[in-house]
């Protein structure tokens, strides 16, 4: 197999279903050989029996006809011979459908086992390694990429492995029943198979200008459906319209100039395959004249010379179709061959202890790039266990990143992080995840339940668990609400929540983990004043240490201490009150954003 | 289940539904009618090839003559080379016929949702717009466009067969076609499984899809909840009854194919059998059983064609079903066709006709409900002098949004009416409505192109001198300038590569350029930290200085600059005035105030 599999986990999928492919080969090749036994028992009909030719020079046949009383038995009872040939096509069926089904069998088992593997594998690698590649390009490595594998082996390889089994039994048929005829009937597969080959290699230019301007067409679409209030608003639609019109004729017309070659090849690749037969048809005449060869084997001829064309072509076309399977288990393999988040050079490995966690946090020296953009400088503070922490800063400050160096999502590039004394590093990350309930900036619904989304971190929760923490994150009413109650589905078959309930759903799941850490980064952003305070206030009861990062000044204004952060530098830390009366900048952003009342109230 | 579900539905084949996806089509009917042609031809040279055979080993070899060969020679070319042409001209065709139908259903829908009203849009997720008018029309074209052909096909063949077998010999045809009703009692009782099966396959492909779609959206959420081993149970449960079903669709294909061999076979067996017996006879010659040989294998290959597209079709029938959906969406705000004569419609507005408006407005009764049970505006009266700016406030539901959208005629009074200087808008296209509007929305929507280009969707025929002076308005115009490319700095999908203050100016200065009557501001909530909100506001206030605006506000420093303040309650105005006079009553509006509502940010 030159599909580059070796030394891989995609490679020992399919290798552990190596039998099954080497069973479907032996199979196959069965059913060729019986597939041909019935044209050789036809001419045995046409030659021998209706006719007066010997029989045809194959040891078997003379035997089975031997077997069943010889040539003048058969003459009076013809149906005994048909009975072998439909045992025959019979045997040929079982072997094809075994052949298949092993296939099968083995295709679906590999793919099966690569899609568990490329979801395990997705969820072990680190988050950096998600933010570097695009959604769009892993969905469709995991699903269309998949299917193209599985197709290849399910469909095309057994076709290929049919294609071989024809060859190697027909050709020798046909050798001895007239050598000259089989020159003539094999002269053009070669060209044909060339042919095919080289111009579905060629093709792929055209395949490749048709895709990229759908690429092109779907990108103005998508770019049309978002803008969709401005166009109105501007009334720009027969602006648009003439835009989309302009990508939809481009990308017809790319595609028939496609069509244009695929039609050429199929007319050329016929007509080949036509002329081939006539030349059989025309020399097998001449040469039964001769006497060279009966009637019977003329059509033997024939019809393994269409047995034979037509997979044959379809071989050049599978064949220059490889690239696609050999492509997309590249593909595939480049996310199986990321290294897992514990193995990530760029994380520090997995730590192995698991303590208990109080809660105290120090952050010390701690520096971070990603890549090559420098995020935080020297950061270094310190919070006790239960006080809560407010964080400020600009858009790209720095603000998120700490809290994901928290979770040990990413690792600091310098200095260290210490929890109740202890490195991080040296503790289990996903021991650490679960001592942290972590509200992203972005919180992320699944298409579950409202209760299970809820509910998700921890197994084995009661309702009343559920609900308490609903009403501490003010959703509580919200989800009573809905029809189905907290049995509403979330998603496409639920209902979709504005991102102000979306928070607080994430809200309620992590108060829900009675986690000794809380972050909550940018959390209450699309959520009223007095439900922010509403949830604040519910923190309280929670007693963790509690990290709050937000633009609104009153969120920040009640908090234990407070970090301000510019540019991944720490620029202040301490208490509201010293802040404001340092007059820096969180006494500037207060004035702010308070001054302008403060002036009217 | 709603609409918008992308989920497979587990359904039979309808054929209304594919008969009014072809009447849509009826503009192809010339290439419909040719292709047809070209493939009853081809059915019909496919049928006089074995008879060719035929004639050839009763002309020359049981003759024991090659006279007439070079004739005969040239007539097998000469069908070979037609049966090339025709192949040529139905692939072309085909081919045609695919692209231009997707590209018709496509600009069919692109216009069909042109017509459509916002709500539609905001009910309906743009993703699965998309998908609809890519990968669904796609699909439909293909399975159409060659479903047709192979269908055409299977049944000339088996039309042009069946006469000429009943032709040359009707006895012996008769026969031979003896084996139908078993194959066509077979054929149901698999096909119906297949069927069945290939459902479920579907099904569970598409969450297969979404699971990976969710796996990898959510992977920060899963390993922040540390659930990573029980999303893996949960997907690896999903593959394992896609393995299992895959398995089950492919076992009955593996035994429908051989049963249909098997009873070809018997129809060769009779051939053969009773044809040889007519030679010993007399009664038939030996070339007549060759052909009738050929024929009784060539019968039996359009029946797995014709499996093959029923399959295609039920694969496809989810696609038209949501494509039919889409296109017979009615829009729910139209003209009356009085308006559209005098202004045109959507698609092709008489832009002469358009009055230019001085922007009063003035709502009178208006009552609005999204659905009949929740009224959201009971009886509004409000009256906006032309060039007034009115801030809109109010907690989230009281129906900020809701007069927005029906001041932009993206929804119409369910009562009540809407005057713009003075007439009822509904008297004017909705076109005319939407082009005396300037809008600036939370999420500021830009353009593939440059930052150039995007001022200019504002007005088209602008000049670069206006394009900047329009920038300079909103004092924007060095901080494009200190872009990389100035003006002409190229912005990604959606505005990628400017932040979110960047696109809020962009927007402005396009909202300017086009001078609108109207001017409607919807304000961003997301987190933006406090000095570029400075920025922004300096921009709002210039932007609103002597022109009616709506502005749904959220902070404090926008709705003190405005003429006018309303404070809605459920759809009611409970307060009116502007900010000093509001403070001074002391009502809701002080009491948001003093909440520091204006930190929303």
């Amino acid at each position: 197999m030159s599909v580059r599999t070796r030394n891989t986990k995609l490679g020992s999928f399919l290798r552990q279903r190596s039998y099954l492919f080497v069973g479907a080969a032996c199979a196959m090749a069965v059913a060729t050989l019986f597939a041909f036994t019935v044209p050789i028992l036809v001419q045995v009909f046409l030659d021998s029996i209706f006719g007066d030719q010997p029989l045809p020079p194959f040891v078997w046949a003379q035997r089975t006809v031997q077997a069943l009383g010889g040539l003048a038995v058969l003459r009076e009872h013809p149906l005994r011979l048909a009975a072998v040939m439909l045992v025959a096509a019979a045997l040929n069926g079982a072997g094809a459908s075994v052949a298949a089904r092993w296939m099968t069998l083995g295709a679906e088992r590999a793919a099966s086992d690569t899609r568990n593997a490329l979801y395990d594998h997705l969820h072990r690698v680190s988050v950096a390694y998600h933010g570097r590649v695009t959604t769009g390009d892993l969905i469709q490595r995991c699903t269309s990429d998949v299917d193209t594998l599985r197709r290849f082996f399910a469909i095309q390889v057994i076709e290929v492995g049919r294609a071989i089994a024809m060859v190697a039994v027909a050709v020798p048929i046909m050798l001895r029943l007239s050598p000259r005829l089989t020159l003539v009937a094999i002269a053009i597969l070669p060209w044909a198979f060339w042919y095919t080959y080289t111009f579905f290699r060629r093709m792929e230019t055209a395949f490749l200008a048709s895709d990229e301007s759908e690429g092109r067409l779907s990108a103005r679409i998508q770019e049309h459906l978002a803008g969709v209030r401005v166009v109105r608003a501007f009334g720009r639609v027969p602006h648009e319209v003439e835009r989309f019109d302009a990508a939809n004729r481009e990308y017809t017309s790319i595609s028939v100039r496609m069509i244009d070659l695929l039609a050429r090849y199929w007319g050329v690749s016929s007509l080949m395959v036509l002329l081939q037969l006539a030349a059989v048809v025309v020399v097998g005449a001449t040469l039964a004249i001769s006497g060279e060869l009966t009637v019977g084997a003329v059509l033997v001829f024939i019809t393994a010379e269409l047995m034979l064309l037509w997979p044959v072509r379809e071989m050049g076309m599978i064949l220059a179709d490889m690239g696609k399977a050999r492509v997309a288990a590249g593909r595939i393999n480049e996310i199986l061959l990321q290294p897992e988040e514990d193995a990530d050079p760029a994380l520090r490995g997995p730590g192995l202890t698991r303590p208990s966690i109080e809660g105290a946090i120090e952050f010390r020296n701690v520096s971070f790039a990603y890549g090559d953009i420098a995020t935080l400088h020297n950061v270094s503070f310190r919070v006790e266990p239960g006080e809560s922490v407010g964080i400020l800063g600009h858009t790209g400050a720095g603000k998120s990143t700490l809290m994901l160096l928290l979770a040990r999502l990413y690792d600091p590039n310098d200095g260290q992080i210490l929890i109740d004394g202890k490195d991080i590093t040296t503790i289990d990350r996903r021991w650490m995840r679960q001592h942290i309930g972590f509200v992203l900036q972005e919180p992320f619904l699944y298409a579950k339940t409202l209760h299970d989304n809820i509910a998700l971190a921890r197994s084995h929760v009661p309702d009343g668990k559920v609900h308490s923490v609903a009403r501490q994150a003010a959703i509580h009413d919200v989800i009573l609400g809905f029809h189905q109650g907290y049995r509403t589905p979330v998603g496409e078959r639920g209902v979709t929540l504005s991102g102000g309930q979306k928070q607080r759903v994430a809200i309620a799941r992590a108060l829900l983990t009675d986690a000794p850490i809380l972050v909550f980064d940018d959390s209450l952003s699309a959520v009223d004043n007095r439900t922010d305070t509403h949830i604040r206030q519910a923190l309280l009861q929670h007693r963790a240490t509690t990290f709050l990062i937000s633009h609104r000044v009153s969120t920040l204004a009640r908090t234990d201490r407070l970090l301000v952060l510019r540019d991944g530098r720490v620029v202040e830390y301490g208490s509201p009150a010293e802040l404001i009366a340092a007059g820096g900048e969180f006494a500037r952003v207060r004035q702010l954003q308070e001054g302008e009342s403060h002036d009217t109230v | 289940m709603t609409p918008y579900s992308d989920e497979t539905k587990v359904r039979r084949i309808d054929p209304r539904l594919w008969a009014r996806m072809i009447r849509r089509a009826r503009f192809l009917h010339g290439r419909f009618g040719w292709i047809t042609l070209v493939m009853i031809l081809v059915a019909a040279t496919d049928a006089m090839f074995p008879l060719l055979y035929g004639r050839a080993i009763d002309r020359f070899v049981a003759a024991g003559s090659l006279d007439g060969i070079v004739g005969f020679t040239g007539a097998f070319v000469g069908l070979a080379v037609v049966q090339a042409l025709l192949i040529y001209l139905l692939v072309a065709i085909a081919g045609r016929i695919e692209f231009d139908l997707m590209g018709r259903y496509r600009a069919d829908a692109f216009r069909h949702l042109q017509r459509l009203s916002m709500d539609y849009f905001d009910r309906t997720p743009a993703g699965w717009l998309i998908t609809r008018l890519t990968s669904d029309v796609q699909r439909l074209g293909q399975t159409i466009a060659w479903g047709l052909v192979d269908v055409v096909w299977g049944v000339a063949i088996m039309i042009a067969l069946a006469i000429a077998m009943l032709v040359i010999d009707t006895r012996l045809a008769l026969l031979v076609l003896s084996v139908m009703p078993p194959l066509a009692v077979a054929s149901y009782y698999f096909q119906k499984r297949i069927l069945r099966t290939q459902r479920r396959v579907r099904k569970l492909n598409s969450e297969i899809s979404a699971a990976f779609t969710e796996g990898i959206a959510g992977v920060a959420t899963t390993k922040t909840l540390v659930r990573e081993t029980a999303g893996l149970a949960e997907f690896t449960a999903l593959t394992g009854r896609m393995r299992a079903e895959s398995i089950r669709a492919a076992l009955y294909t593996a035994l429908y194919l051989p049963v249909v061999l098997f009873l070809a076979t018997i129809g060769t067996a009779i051939a053969v059998v009773t044809g040889g017996m007519g030679v010993r006879a007399g009664s038939i010659t030996i070339g007549t059983v060759v052909t009738f040989v050929s024929y009784s294998v060539q019968f039996f290959e359009p029946v797995r064609e014709v499996a093959r597209v029923l399959g295609e079709l039920q694969a496809a029938q989810s696609a038209a079903e949501r494509i039919d959906h889409l296109l017979q969406e009615d829009p729910s705000i139209v003209d009356r066709p009085a308006v559209t004569e005098r202004y045109g419609d959507v698609l092709a507005p008489e832009l002469a006709a358009f009055e230019p408006a001085r922007g009063s407005i003035r709502f009178e009764r208006v009552s609005f409900a999204y659905n009949p049970a929740e009224p959201v505006i009971p009886e509004l009266e409000l009256d906006v002098p032309a060039g007034q700016s009115v801030a809109l406030v109010g907690a989230t539901g009281a129906g900020k949004s809701t007069i927005v959208n029906l001041i932009s005629r993206f929804y119409e009074p369910t009562s009540g009416r809407i005057l713009i200087d003075g007439t009822d808008y509904r008297e004017r296209s909705i076109s005319w409505m939407q082009s005396q509007l300037g809008y600036v929305l939370q999420t500021p929507q830009l353009f593939r192109g440059t930052i150039r280009d995007n001022i200019r969707y504002g007005r088209l025929d602008a000049g670069d001198d206006e394009i900047e002076a329009a920038a300079r308005i909103v004092a924007a115009d060095e901080v494009f300038r200190s872009l990389p490319d100035g003006y002409d700095h190229e912005v990604g999908e959606s505005g990628q590569g400017l932040s979110v203050g960047q696109k809020q100016l962009v927007s402005f200065a396009r909202a300017v350029l086009a001078d609108p009557a109207i001017f409607i501001l919807d304000e961003a909530t997301s987190s933006i930290d406090t000095d570029t909100e400075l920025r922004i506001q300096a921009a709002i206030t210039s932007l609103i200085a002597g022109r009616t605006s709506i502005i749904i506000a959220h902070r404090l420093s926008t709705i003190r600059h405005a003429d006018r303040i309303l404070v809605l309650e459920h759809g009611r105005i409970v307060e009116d005035g502007n900010h000093a006079t509001l403070l001074a009553q002391g009502g809701a509006y002080a009491q948001l105030n003093a909440e520091q509502f204006t930190t929303a940010g």
